[in-house]
């Protein structure tokens, strides 16, 4: 017993002494997690789609080429910052089930002309999921020429519903949101303070959706459109941003904003606890291998001339190419940093075996 | 006496003789207790619904595939049955028909899905399969107040003996597996698990550093070797408890692993003074409940035959793996079953492909798998066969409706490319994509379909 009182006092001595001390630790990461990554994608979201809103009002009240330009201007900026969002789908995001009918794709455009038409319909209503959120107002903004558009919210015969139809989604999009950015405000303190590796730590529970995320860039994005998961079947329509040929401007968005959780911003990030894990004597950390790959990956999605859907089809192989290498970024996130982290993905006993 | 002697003469290396029966009693109370107590947890979390109903695959155990998945009625059923053995055990009432009961129903249950294979549910199969043949009920229980049986104030020494040999066995072993380069000269992956702790208040940036990575696993590997002994000798065994109750407490905080600690502090204390035994149990259920005769067990004449295979399959089972030669931390030929406890960080990264004429489906493993059964499946290779010869089967023959086109398999080859890391050292290609697993026979032979591990 008596060395181990001794052994114990010599453990609380040797903390104390902080001649080596880190400057990581869990609870400043998740501080800066929370003021530089979750507040601030929270906050540009949000004031993205009241300026969507307003845009939207600004297009139905008098369609023009001029408010249907700065219409489209803003979507795009409020479905790239959305990207932002919903790669932190958990705490309020999750709980409010916003990212579960906002970005659901392809939209049903039969679903959403029906609606248009009877002009009876519950958006809430699981019928509706796919024909609401980003995918349905690209349909309606970007689907045809802007003189067809314009014609669809002046002189067509359900002109006036179909008004009300965009008014009602952007709308639905704009206030869901405002409860999850109420909620997140009152989860900052939750969150930064499980500063665990246990079932309820931040850090697990923001990885474990970061892997989510992940892996929706690999298949959702750019896999299932390639035919990787449908026998090589094409699915050109399949892709994000359909109508407004958008996917990879949404896919560059979507990587700069996971490369940007992954360096914690300017803060301390996943980035540096990795870092902060291998110590020293690491040659070529694993954190600036994954940061090479989120590069190599932007690059490789900014070199295509035309579309996702076009290049499915005309440059298969490139766009093969480029899902290999989100395959390894998964690979690299999901096996090396998990596994370095000491991330739990799963929450039941183990013996590490 | 010196140590040495007073090994000689403990019931580990001698076997004959007879024994204070409050030794037995008390281990049986004990243990029948943290069953209770362990099944009452694992109810109340919801895993009996998580990991045993709601999974639409389970990956069973080699030789064991034939053992019918219970509905879930069934399954309640089982734990029902396991948490009364468990209260049988401890209150001694009809204690060996509940030692029996909580034995199978037990097993039974561990041997549904290898996806939650623990060292310590072993352990708990092995004990209760001993129970059954102890008399463990001659004192201190309902059996013998209620005049079931006569009870005894003492018992053979081999029921104490075995079950002390059954622990020295976990910990002896488990000593011998860290015997290993990552272990020893890496301390890995307690390196990399140390770390969660770094919160704690005052300790918390110790468990960043080196030193303390070596000293864990330099400790704990010298523990493991020779904490039995220090148990064993008397002169020692005051600090040798300090040592167990501090490490597994220690490690409780640290590592998410159950009841396994609570399972190894009270499992060692059969190693207290006969007396000591006897002493606890008076005070807390008073002499009344023994009023011994001297009568010996029935079973003091179990055939020494089967005593002594089961001796030997202990010794030897763990050792399974010198008949491979692949790498036992990557291949995982007989990894199992042989006390390799907290050896590895290891994950994967699977992606499955069913392919037929120039067709190919990737399967996303969320499909048919739980995320516990993902991530335990992604980096174990009988694990990756099995589910690969499930996928092989369920589309087979079927026509597959994705995004609005028909596809026909007859008998689709399923191939996966899997990646994986080990004690924090890059993730290297584990399965490549080229070898169609439906060809691979699911036995015991070596993994050359695994890729080699490369330095």
């Amino acid at each position: 017993m008596k060395k181990f009182i001794i052994f114990i006092t010599a453990l609380t001595l040797a903390s104390c002494n902080k001649e080596e001390s880190e400057e990581f630790n869990r609870q400043s990461m998740l501080t800066n997690y929370y003021a530089n990554v979750i507040a601030v994608n929270v906050e540009d979201y949000e004031s993205s789609l009241n300026i969507l809103k307003s845009s939207t009002g600004a297009f139905t009240s008098s369609p023009s080429t001029s408010t249907l330009a700065t219409l489209r201007a803003d979507f795009i900026t409020a479905y790239k910052s959305y990207q932002g969002i919903k790669m932190i789908n958990f705490g309020p995001t999750a709980d409010n089930f916003y990212c579960n009918h906002a970005n659901i794709y392809p939209t049903d455009t039969s679903v959403i002309n029906g609606n248009i038409s009877s002009g009876t319909y519950t958006l809430g209503a699981a019928s509706n999921t796919d024909a609401i959120g980003f995918p349905a107002i690209d349909y309606l903004i970007y689907n045809g020429s802007d003189t067809e558009i314009i014609d669809a919210f002046t002189s067509d015969a359900n002109a006036a519903n179909r008004i009300t139809y965009l008014n009602e989604i952007v709308d639905k999009l704009q206030s869901e949101f405002i409860p999850v950015k109420q909620d997140w405000a009152t989860y900052q303190q939750t969150f930064i303070s499980a500063t665990g590796t246990d079932v309820g730590g931040s850090t697990g529970i923001m990885f474990n959706a970061y892997i989510m995320d992940i892996e929706l860039l690999k298949n959702a994005k750019i896999g299932i459109p390639s035919g990787q998961q449908t026998g090589g079947m094409l699915l050109p329509d399949y892709v994000e941003g359909y109508y407004g040929d958008l996917s990879f401007e949404l896919a560059i968005a979507s990587v700069n904003e996971l490369k940007f959780l992954f360096n914690g911003a300017e803060g301390l990030g996943l980035d540096d606890y990795i870092k902060h894990v291998e110590g020293e004597s690491i040659t070529e950390s694993l954190a600036d291998r994954i940061n090479a790959q989120f590069d190599l990956i932007s690059t490789d999605l900014s070199s295509y001339s035309n579309s996702l859907s076009e290049a499915v089809v005309s440059n298969t192989s490139d766009v093969n190419a480029t899902y290999f290498e989100t395959k390894k970024l998964v690979t690299n996130i999901k096996t090396d940093a998990a596994s370095l982290l000491g991330i739990l993905i799963t929450y039941t006993d183990s013996d590490g075996d | 006496m010196t140590g040495i002697n007073e090994l000689k003469e403990s019931p580990l290396f001698k076997w004959t003789g007879s024994h204070n029966s409050s030794s037995l009693a008390f281990y049986r109370i004990c243990f029948g207790f943290l069953m209770f107590f362990s099944i009452t947890r694992f109810a109340s979390y919801g895993w009996i619904n998580e990991l045993y109903i709601v999974p639409e695959f389970h990956f069973s155990y080699y030789g064991f595939e034939w053992l019918p998945y219970p509905s879930s009625f069934w399954i309640y059923t089982l734990f029902v049955l396991a948490f009364i053995g468990a209260l049988g055990i401890m209150l001694g009432l009809f204690y060996r028909f509940s030692a029996i009961i909580f034995f199978l129903c037990f097993t039974y249950i561990e041997l549904l899905d290898k996806t939650y294979y623990l060292n310590h549910y072993y352990f708990v199969s092995l004990i209760a399969l001993i129970l059954i043949f102890l008399p463990a009920n001659s004192a201190y229980s309902l059996d013998k107040r209620f005049g079931f049986i006569k009870g005894s104030s003492t018992v053979p020494r081999w029921t104490i003996s075995i079950l002390i040999f059954q622990i020295t066995v976990v910990y002896f072993y488990a000593g011998l597996a860290k015997i290993n380069y990552d272990w020893v000269i890496e301390a890995q992956p307690l390196r990399i698990w140390l770390n969660g702790a770094s919160d704690w208040p005052l300790v918390g940036n110790l468990f960043t550093q080196d030193w303390v990575a070596y000293f864990f696993s330099w400790f704990g590997l010298v523990y493991d070797l020779f904490i039995v002994f220090f148990l064993i000798v008397s002169r020692t065994r005051p600090i040798a408890f300090s040592l167990v109750f501090s490490f597994h407490f220690l490690t409780w905080l640290l590592f998410p692993i159950g009841v396994f600690p609570w399972v190894m502090m009270v499992g060692s204390l059969i190693f207290l003074n006969p007396e000591t035994h006897q002493k606890i149990l008076e005070r807390i259920l008073g002499r009344s409940m023994d009023n011994s005769r001297q009568e010996v067990s029935k079973l003091k004449n179990i055939p020494k035959v089967l005593i002594s295979i089961f001796i030997i399959i202990q010794l030897t089972f763990p050792f399974r793996f010198l008949l491979y030669e692949s790498d036992l931390f990557w291949k995982e030929s007989a990894y199992r079953f042989g006390w390799r406890v907290m050896l590895m960080e290891k994950a994967g990264y699977a992606n499955f492909y069913i392919e037929e004429n120039d067709a190919s489906f990737e399967i996303p493993n969320t499909r048919h798998l739980t995320t516990f059964q993902e991530k335990q499946m992604s980096m174990q290779p009988d694990m990756i066969l099995q589910y690969a010869h499930y996928l092989g089967e369920i589309y087979s023959d079927t026509t597959m409706e994705i995004h609005g086109h028909k596809f026909n398999f007859a008998a689709p080859e399923v191939h996966v490319e899997v990646y994986v890391t080990l004690n924090g050292r890059t993730s290297q290609l584990f399965v490549d994509r080229s070898v169609n697993l439906m060809e691979v026979p699911y036995d015991l032979s070596e993994r050359d379909w695994v890729e080699d591990y490369k330095e």
